[in-house]
Formats: C-alpha cells, structure tokens, sequence
C-alpha cells in the first residue's frame, strides 16, 4: 500500500523508476485482465506524466510478461484474454507491438504440446490482426520463429494435424509471394527415405551390382521380387534427380513397368454404396461425366466416401505382409499412381533451378508419355469414382505447372485482374406486391368450384390435374410396374443393387421362381437373375410348345380335352355358325320393335359394335335413301358413287357401305347408328336396330350368366369384327 | 557351355512338387533335371538375391512327366515306370539312388512305353493314382508297391488325374472325356464329354482334355474345348471361361479358378467367370502349378521356359526364378557334374 500511495504520490511530480512502474503496471494489468478492459490501464499508464513514452514502455512490457508468468497455469482461456488486451494495449500505443507475439512465444516454449495445441488457436484467430499494419512488420518475424519452434517440436508423423494447422497459419498470414515460404530453389526433402526390409549399407551394395549388371547388359539374372521392386520405386519419388542418371533410370523403368503390370493384372472391384450414380457413371461414359446434374449427384456421393476415409498415414508402412492388402486397397493404389504422375511432371517440365545435365533423352521422354497415359487409365480403372479422380488430379497438376511457372518468372507479386466495372445494371425496385387476396378467401372459392388451393402454383395444379385424385390414382396408366421378363431384358449395369432388389421384388411378386432353389456356384444375385431370366424364357417357349401341341392333338382326339377357345371354334365350326349368326336374325322377326329410350350405357359396359349380320337385317329398312346414310355417316360424293357404281342394287350398296363402314370406323356402334338413323327420320330402320341393342343386351347378361357354357359365342363376334 | 545354353533355351518343366516340410519346391524337367528352391529364402522380403537352386539330375534319358512329394519321398513318373528317391531335409540333398521302382505293365498290343502323365497323390491312405498314356489310371499301394487296380476306360492317353480323398477319382484323357470313378465301382460313375457342348467346343483345337479339378460341389476342366465349370451332381455346365488359350492347368485356388496353358498369361477367374486377375508369364506354354497356403501363400507356376513364376498372393506376380543359369554350383563344374551323372545312369541302365 505504502509504495502505492508513494508512487501516486510521485507520479505527479517526478519520474519513477523501472520496477517501481512495473509494480505499478502490474496491479493495474490484473484490474485490467478482470474487467477484459484495456481503458484502466491506460489511464495508469498516462498518469506517469513524467516518465518518457520509452521509459514507460518497457516496464509495461515487462508487467505483461510477469502477468503471463503468473498465469501460465490458468486456464487456456485466461491467456488468450491476456493476448488480446495485449493486442489493444499494442493499439492504444502503450506498449510495443511485439508484445502480444512474444507473449505467445513465451507461452509455447513452456508449456506442454498439447496445451499449444489449444493455445495455437488465438493464433489463428488473430490471423487478421497479425495482418495488420502495425503488427504485420514487427510481428512477421516473431511469428516465424514462434512456428518455426513449435514445427520443430513436433513429430511429423504423429502430429500431423497440428502441423498442418501451422502450415495453414503460416500460408495464410504471409502474402502469397512471400518468399521466405517458397521452395525456391526447389529442393527436395532427401530426409524422407521409406524404409523397407534392408538395411540401407545394403542398399548400396544392391545398387553396386544393379550398375554392372546394366553395364555388362546381360539381362539382369536375379529378379527381385516384387516387395523390393515396389518400395525400391518410393527412392526415386524421394529424388527424382536420380532418374537423370543412366543407371538409375534403367532400374526405374523396369520396376515401374512391373509395378503397372501388376496394378494391371488385378483389377479392383468396385464397391459402390450409391447406386444411383454408379449407374449413369458407368455406362454412359466419359461424356455422362460432364452432364452437371450427374456431376452434383457424384459429388455429393464422393464426398461421403471421401469423408468416411479417415485414415491418414504420413509415412507409408512397408511390412512385407501389407504388400498384398495395400496392392488391393485402391486409396494406397491411388496414391502411388499419383506419385508416378507427380514425377514425370517434374521430369517433364523446365525447373529454373534444374541442373542442365538433367535433360532427359527422348528414349525417356517417350516412355515418360506413354507411361503417364498408363497411369491415368490405371487411376481412371481404380474405383470408386475413378474417372473422376483422374480428372481431378490431372488437374490438380495443371495448377500446378502454373505454380512452376510462376515460379520460374520470379514469383512475382500477385495482383488482382482490374476489375472491370460492374455493368450499370439498374436494380429494379422489385414491383409492388399486388395486394393479397385473404388466404381465407381463396380457400372458399376454391372448395366452391371443387378445387383445391395449396397456396403454390405448381402444386395448386397438380392437385386439380384430375377431379378426383385416388380414382386417377388407379387408372392403368399409373400401374407403372413392368413385366418381370421386359423389365430382365432391359439394359442395366452388370452388378447394380438397386435394379437386383427391384429385380427380386417384382420376381416375388409376379413368378413362383422366386421360392425355387437354385443350385449355382456363386451367391451373386446378378447371377441368380440371369438364371431365372433364362429360366423363364425356356419356360415361355415351354408354353408355347404345349399349346401347339395339345392343339394339334385335340384336333386328332376331337377336341375332347382342350379349355382353349379358337379349337373349339374350329371344331364345332358348323354349329357355331349356325347358332350364333343366324340366331339375331329370327329372333328380329319374332320381337315387336321397342320403341323406348335406350338408356345410355354405362361406361364400364362394351359399347355394342355393328356387325355384319345386323347390316344385313337393317339395310332392306334403309331401303332407297342409303346415300343419306352414307352421308351422314361421313362418305364422300365420290365414294358413295363409287359404291353406287359397283353394285347393283341399291341394297346391295347400302350393304358394301356399312360394311366399310364398320370394318373402319371405331364409332360403328349400334347407338351411333341409332341415333343417326332417327335423325334421318328413318323411324322404321332406327327402331329396327333398337330393338337389336336391346336384344343384344340381354343376350350378353345371358351369356355372361352361361359363361361356362358358351364363353365366347357372343364377345368373339364382336372382337372378331370390329378389329 | 552350349548345352546349358541349349537346356536354358528349350527348359520344358511339366511337373512341380512341394515337400511335406513345405519349405522346398522340385521341379522337373524333360531334361532329367530336379530342381530345389528352398521357399523359406523367398519369403525373407529382402532384397538379396535369394539363394541360388539346386540341381538332381536324373539322366538325361529320364523324362520327368509328373512329380508328387510322400513323407521323405520324392515320386517321379517318367516313361513307364515310376520310383522314388529319398530327399534328405537335413542337407537338402536328394539321393542319387533310387529307393523303389514300379514298372508300369505292357498292354500286350502296345507299341510304345506307356508313359506316367499325372499323379493324384491320396496321403490319408497312402496311395497313388497314376493316370498313363496307355488310358489306364493305375492305383497304386504305396505300402508296398503293388498295383492294386486299374481303371479302364478312357480310350486314349490320360492327361490328367484328381481326385477326392472319399474316394472320388476324375480323369481326363485325350479322347475328349473326363471320366467320374469311385474306388467301390468298377465302372466310371459318370463321364462327360465337354467337346459335346458347342459352347465349349473349339473344332481347330480338338477335343482333348488337359486338365480337371474338383472342389466339392464343382468340377473345372479344359483342354482342346473351352475351360468350363461343371456341377458334380447334376453335370450341369453353368460357366465357361474366356480363357484364350488351350488349356494344360487349371486349378480351384481358394475361391477362385487357376487357368493356364497356350498363352502369355495365366488367369484367375472367379466361380462366376469374371476375370479377377490376369498375369503375364514367360512362358510358351504353362503345364505346371503348385500351390500352398500354410505357412504361407505361395504358387509356382512353371512351363515352356527357364523361369519358375512365383506369385506369393495369387493375385500379382511377386518373382521369377531363372532355373538354368541360376543353379549353387558353378557352371563349369555343373556342366562336367551333368555328363557324369549321364554316363553314370547310362551304365546301370
């Protein structure tokens, strides 16, 4: 209390000394840190009028710092507000702009990593404030070091993530051509050797022997298997100069070449889980690849797969006994074709910083080209997505050769294109909502007339589409069910789950093959259809063959057996004629004529065609006047006259007629005819064929009643006919 | 030095075995040469060398058509006889002496020595099926050497034989059948004749069948037809394979279908007949294939050429091992080794 009240009492009259500041600051900054607010500690720090700004400054500093010390067993939290009134004292200019860096620094070089790890996010929080003009060139190198330190802390392998955090930090806090975080002379890291079952002195010895052996070019005896022969590949992705050398790039060519050959060999499956994109993505081919709608579906589907591969290994595990199962895993497939790719890029473009021998002969340029083409049909056969993949890496490496040649002007500093300037488009005001009718309104009006109102256009009008929507719901033209064996028939991707469960689906529903046992070797379901494809095929021919068959025998054996019905027609061929043709005939000439109105039919009922046989009863009514008829029916002049000519007698015309009549038109319905007929004021005639609607009505409930008896005597006619 | 070229560049090896330790492979050839690789060199995963092979020349009057591996007994079928010869796993050495002979019988209008094309080796009950080129299987007691039946049938030369330790025997012969035997019957229980199916039938290769396997359920043969799967019960064919080539291996590995034979790849199909894996291989003609899963996966394929194909997980091809050229001792002395050996068989002959 004593030294405060001394130090008050000082600050008005003579400048205090450093630790006498720093106590001061001190207990101002923990007064600060409680109320987060930078405007106590200002006032503090101007009340010391007559120290200089310089002598100030470095005590706060230093409070700063012997705060952060006192706290560092805090909670995370509690440094960050440090950090960020650090930031505001930086601003209100009371101390160094460094200090909020520093005070970091500090941080991560005591305490624990995985405290850094929370702590590195007021780091990345404050990207933009380290952006700042004040900070930005007093911090820049602070911050530099602060990763720098921290990367160096960290294992690659196992901190992956972290240090991907620091690297994305350092890329987004230094401009894009700065070039302290280039690669300038483009080096590669030659630390990163893959080990595998060697001994590296024996490397060397391999190497030895490789050499004489290409040199006496006698072909090469010991065939490294295949585990040396891959992993001996990573050396040259290591290094790529080495592939500049003679030797080396012999060695690298027929290892390769084996490597492909084997990818080759043995072909990955594709697993897919989303069928839907499979489907348009496989058959259709590249050109399907560029249909955006496809694009979105894939994506989508990508991106799931993408995101459930979580496993990520920064060094490749090169145990003899994973060779197998990594040459079968399409993610590690992937990425060794993907480093092929990235080789022969960069054995194929111009680097500033390539030594000038490294040229390659066109030897190896040739086999550089051909291979790439290899690879990309490789990644392209790889699923999932595979197309896809090589598409995006192809153009992954486009990018970045413009990176390369970027590099190679210089790096010279990005600007933005000008922009060129926003098209005076006058922003309509948007018009004047039209005043709404009430929701209730609409509503009424609309169950007045019957309707439906749903508020949105498109649905108002789908639901009105049909007066009653469950009865259209069972029209035939909603069964939207295939058949079975059309639906087998249709092209589809050789193993797409979607079309095999739609497949048995409709098998259990439409076949009993589905509840028959199949022996077969696979327990594909593709395979099962086929079979019962096959199966049913055979069977329909089957079928065919029986009824052929029986045909012919019932008509050795008098038709005793057979249901069916053209064999009995045949059969009874007489007597059929007999009582069916004739029979309307007689029954005509004993029935009075009904003079009542013929209710309309109802609409499920077949309408009643005209046949040959009620012509012939009705055209002598007709009689003289047929043109009239004709006419009405809808013949031209000239082909009335043309039946006129031919035929004798007119009631022989008017026969021909009708029978043209009917064997064309759908409309030849006994009513029409009626109804045409009476409007001719041909009573007799039309009353005539009344009489045979009714006729023909009771006779059809009749014989619908005798089904079993007589099942086509009368509907055959008609079908007959009026085909 | 010229021979060696020569035998380097006409190497035919028809027949391939693996000892009961299965740390070692022989291989045969029509040279009367034995070869031995030593399996555990191969699966160090390192990248020496593996170590050279060995060689057991056999006369050069001794065409080794078919091998098979009993206990410490080494079985080879050459032209109408077939004797063992001790392997010694101790020092990896096979002995010159042959430790038994079985001459296989003279039909009495044969014109020509039959000779031993396919081994079916039944261990469980000590038995050898020997399927020979005068159409006779001859089943043969180990025990004691005895020819205890013959299965007639086939009307020409048998190309090969397998078989079922229940007691299921399956021949397939030049006349264009694949005879279904059982120990219990004397005549075949069934025979199918591939080249009857026009789907299998290829008319400019004829009508031969050159191999067969049987799982349980299914049975796989080809030759001159098309390389097929067949159900063993209802004889039914339900896949056919487009394998391009004729046929002289074809083998269930796992769940899959070995084919191999007159092309420049062997291929793995699956039981549906989809193409899982197609390897290329050096050789003219594949005629041989071994293969063990325990205690590790290995397969030997060998045929028309100097190099064994080792695929270690019968999906890629992991090595290929010279044969001549590549063998422990030195060249000069091997070649001096050869004569000797010749001269030596020429003697007790």
């Amino acid at each position: 209390m004593s030294t405060q009240i001394a130090v008050a009492d000082a600050t008005t009259t003579k400048s205090v000394n450093f630790f006498a500041l720093q106590a001061a600051f001190e207990t101002a900054l923990e007064q600060a840190i409680a109320e987060n607010n930078v405007e106590q500690l200002t006032k503090e720090y101007n009340s010391f009028r007559a120290n200089s700004e310089h002598d100030k400054r470095s005590p706060m500093d230093q409070a700063f710092r012997e705060v952060l010390m006192k706290r560092l067993s805090d909670d995370v939290e509690c440094i960050g507000a440090l950090v960020r009134l650090s930031v505001d004292a930086a601003r209100a200019e009371i101390v160094s702009n460094t200090i909020p860096v520093v005070l970091l620094g500090d941080t991560f070089d005591v305490v624990t990593l995985n405290k850094c790890e929370l702590i590195f996010k007021f780091v990345e929080d404050l990207v933009e404030v380290w952006k700042e003009e004040i900070f930005f060139a007093s911090c820049k190198n602070n911050l530099l070091r602060m990763c720098n330190d921290l990367l160096r802390r960290l294992s690659r392998t196992q901190n992956t993530v972290f240090c991907g955090r620091i690297l994305l930090f350092l890329s987004k806090f230094f401009p894009f051509s700065e070039r302290s975080g280039l690669n300038i002379v483009s080096e590669f890291n030659l630390d990163n050797f893959t080990e595998y079952g060697l001994d590296s002195k024996d490397h060397d010895d391999i190497d030895n022997k490789e050499l004489e052996d290409t040199a006496e070019d006698i072909p090469l005896k010991i065939d490294y298997d295949l585990y040396c022969k891959f992993w001996s590949l990573q050396d040259f992705f290591r290094n790529p100069n080495q592939c500049y050398s003679k030797a080396q790039w012999k060695m690298f060519q027929m290892h390769a070449d084996t490597i492909l050959q084997s990818f080759l060999s043995f072909k990955l499956e594709d697993i897919r889980q989303n069928t839907d994109s499979n489907g348009t993505n496989g058959d259709a081919g590249p050109q399907a690849m560029d249909v955006d709608v496809d694009d979105a579906a894939i994506d989508a589907a990508a991106s799931i797969a993408v995101r459930k591969e979580t496993n990520f290994f920064a060094k490749f595990l090169t145990n003899p006994k994973l060779l197998a199962l990594q040459l079968s895993d399409s993610n590690f497939r992937r990425a060794v074709l993907v480093q092929f790719l990235i080789l022969f890029q960069y054995l194929q473009v111009t680097v500033k910083f390539k030594i000038d021998t490294y040229t390659l002969t066109s030897a190896q340029s040739d086999f550089i080209k051909e291979t790439e083409q290899r690879v990309y049909k490789l990644l392209e056969e790889t699923p999932p997505y595979g197309r896809r993949f090589a598409r995006t890496v192809q153009h992954m490496l486009q990018r970045e050769e413009m990176w390369n040649n970027w590099k190679n002007d210089g790096c010279k500093e990005f600007k933005k294109p000008e922009e060129p300037e926003p098209a005076e488009e006058e922003v309509k005001p948007s018009p004047p909502k039209r005043s709404k009718r009430p929701l209730g309104d609409c509503l009424r009006d609309a169950a007045r007339s019957g309707k439906f109102y749903l508020g949105n256009d498109n649905l108002t009008r789908l639901w009105n589409y049909s007066p009653d929507n469950l009865q259209a719901c069972k029209s035939e033209q909603r069964n939207f069910l295939p058949l079975l064996e059309t639906y087998l028939e249709t092209p589809h991707d050789k193993s797409d789950p979607a079309f095999e469960w739609r497949a048995l689906r409709l098998l259990a529903r439409q076949t009993p093959h589905f509840f028959t046992l199949v022996s077969q070797p696979s327990c594909k379901i593709s395979d099962y259809l086929d079979v019962v494809r096959i199966r049913l095929t055979r069977e329909k021919e089957l079928v065919k063959q029986i009824s052929t068959t029986t045909e012919n025998v019932s008509e050795n054996n008098n038709g005793l057996t057979e249901p069916s019905a053209p064999t009995e027609q045949e059969h009874d061929a007489s007597v059929a004629l007999q009582e069916t043709e004739p029979e309307p005939d007689l029954e005509v000439e004993d029935s009075e004529p009904v003079v009542e109105e013929v209710d309309e039919t109802p609409s499920h009922e077949k309408p009643l065609m005209v046949t040959a046989a009620h012509i012939e009863e009705i055209t002598p009514l007709i009689g003289e006047p047929w043109m009239k008829v004709g006419k009405k029916i809808g013949f031209s002049n000239d082909e009335l006259l043309f039946f006129q000519m031919e035929n004798p007698t007119a009631g022989v015309a008017c026969m021909k007629m009708l029978t043209n009549w009917i064997s064309d038109d759908d409309d030849a319905t006994l009513e029409n005819w009626a109804y045409m007929l009476e409007g001719l004021e041909m009573h007799k005639a039309a009353d005539a064929v009344k009489a045979i609607i009714e006729r023909e009505k009771t006779s059809s409930t009749q014989s619908l009643s005798q089904a079993e008896i007589q099942p086509d005597a009368n509907s055959n006619d008609v079908e007959i006919l009026s085909d | 030095m010229k021979e060696t070229d020569l035998k380097r560049a006409y190497n035919n090896v028809l027949a391939q075995a693996i000892s009961t330790s299965q740390k070692f492979l022989f291989a045969g050839n029509l040279f009367g040469d034995i070869f031995v690789l030593s399996l555990n060199e191969l699966n160090k995963a390192t990248e020496e060398p593996p170590s050279k092979l060995k060689v057991f020349p056999q006369g050069s009057d001794v065409d080794i058509n078919c091998l098979a591996f009993h206990r410490d007994f080494l079985i080879v079928g050459a032209i109408g006889l077939i004797y063992g010869i001790q392997w010694n796993e101790e020092d990896e050495t096979l002995s010159t002496k042959r430790v038994w002979e079985i001459k296989i019988p003279m039909q009495v209008d044969a014109v020509e020595v039959p000779d031993v094309n396919s081994f079916y080796l039944c261990s469980e009950t000590e038995t050898l099926y020997a399927g020979c080129g005068d159409g006779v299987v001859y089943q043969i007691d180990l025990e004691d050497g005895r020819i205890q039946r013959e299965y007639r049938g086939h009307t020409d030369y048998v190309h090969c034989v397998v078989g079922h330790p229940d007691g299921r025997i399956y021949s397939s012969g030049e006349d264009g059948t694949v005879h279904f035997w059982s120990d219990k019957q004397k005549e075949p229980t069934a025979i199918l004749e591939p080249h009857k199916n026009p789907q299998l039938l290829r008319p400019d290769w004829g009508k031969w069948i050159g191999a067969v396997s049987v799982n349980d359920d299914w049975l796989v043969c080809g030759g001159g037809p098309r390389p097929a799967i067949w159900h063993l019960r209802s004889m039914e064919c339900t896949r056919t394979f487009e394998y391009p080539g004729r046929v002289h291996v074809c083998e269930f590995v796992d769940d899959s279908v070995l084919i191999g034979g007159e092309h420049n790849h062997v291929q793995f199909y699956t039981l549906n007949g989809t193409l899982q894996a197609n390897i290329p291989v050096e050789h003219t003609a594949s005629y041989s294939s071994v293969w063990q899963t325990n205690p590790f996966n290995f397969m030997s394929i060998a045929g028309f050429s100097n190099k064994l194909h080792i695929l270690k997980d019968f999906r890629f091809l992991d090595s290929k091992i010279d044969m001549y050229g590549n063998v422990q001792d030195e060249m000069e002395d091997e070649d001096q080794e050869d004569n000797d050996e010749d001269e030596g068989e020429d003697d007790s002959f």
